[in-house]
């Protein structure tokens, strides 16, 4: 069970939140203009990585905002928590997100 | 509303609240003119301070999320204060909605009553840790709840959809049973 730092309310209980799958996907500026396997790479293909990973999470059942979370998904360790709209902490570790 | 006093006890006592009305409210907290034109109907400028709650004499306003408040009023004033607030936001962007009908408010005090609550929560309820005027919306028993201390005698209330009433009666009467048994 994870600890969760909500950017408005602080440390809550995972059982509150619910996770949005990974962050900073844009949507395509002209979907029109996609190929159907470059749309479906939009859609479905995600990176699912062993480490480091940016996603989004909601606070459900608390003030019911989304954020962005960036968390180990080997060790579950949280690195940062930022609001929406708000641009990822320093990559010092030349890790991609 | 003594008929409506589910269980009493000097250890916890688990009541079911009279109705009251119940107005969500929306906009821009950075706004000087939506906070002065609450304060104007309902006496208190919504709380810009997270899991925060103000009370007042006609009105108590509740923190929901960084743009989102629920405001408390008698069950009687509920129509006519939408209808002030409503006139008074009208040229900002927002939304106020009557919901005083959809939600049911209990009270858990007594000395134990952070026993029975933190059976149930995954909330941080420590000494020191939910203070008067503090509220919160979290899970108790699995049901979306806003909880509010009022004051600083102990006693908390807790505001789920109506939907979920009983559950969360029956569940708190429960989880209060084994405080009131005797010795």
């Amino acid at each position: 069970m994870l600890l969760i730092s909500c950017p408005w309310c602080g440390q809550r209980d995972e059982s509150e939140f619910t996770c949005g799958g990974e962050a900073h996907i844009l949507r395509p500026a002209d979907p029109d203009a996609l190929s159907d396997p470059e749309w479906a790479d939009y859609l479905f293909m995600r990176t699912n990585p062993k480490g480091r990973h940016r996603e989004r999470w909601c606070h459900t059942h608390g003030c019911g905002r989304w954020f962005n979370m960036e968390r180990d998904t080997a060790t579950h360790d949280i690195v940062s928590v930022y609001r929406m709209g708000e641009a990822p902490p320093d990559d010092r570790d030349g890790n991609s997100s | 509303m003594a008929d409506r006093v589910v269980r009493d006890g000097p250890a916890v006592t688990v009541t079911l609240c009279p109705p009251r009305g119940r107005i969500n409210l929306r906009g821009d907290a950075g706004d000087p003119a939506f906070t002065a034109g609450v304060a104007g109907v309902v006496g208190a400028e919504p709380p810009p301070v997270a899991n925060t709650g103000r009370s007042e004499a006609e009105a108590v306003v509740l923190w929901l999320g960084p743009d989102e408040w629920l405001i408390e009023v008698a069950a009687a004033a509920e129509a006519e204060t939408t209808v002030q607030l409503g006139n008074a936001l009208a040229d900002l962007h927002g939304s106020v909605v009557a919901v005083g009908d959809g939600h049911v408010t209990l009270s858990v005090s007594g000395p134990r009553s952070l026993d029975v609550l933190a059976k149930g929560m995954t909330l941080d309820l420590g000494p020191g840790r939910f203070p008067a005027g503090r509220c919160a919306r979290s899970l108790l028993a699995k049901v979306p709840v806003l909880l509010h201390r009022p004051g600083e005698q102990r006693l908390y209330e807790i505001t789920v959809a109506r939907s979920f009433s009983d559950y969360a009666l029956h569940w708190l009467q429960d989880a209060a049973l084994e405080y009131l048994q005797p010795g």
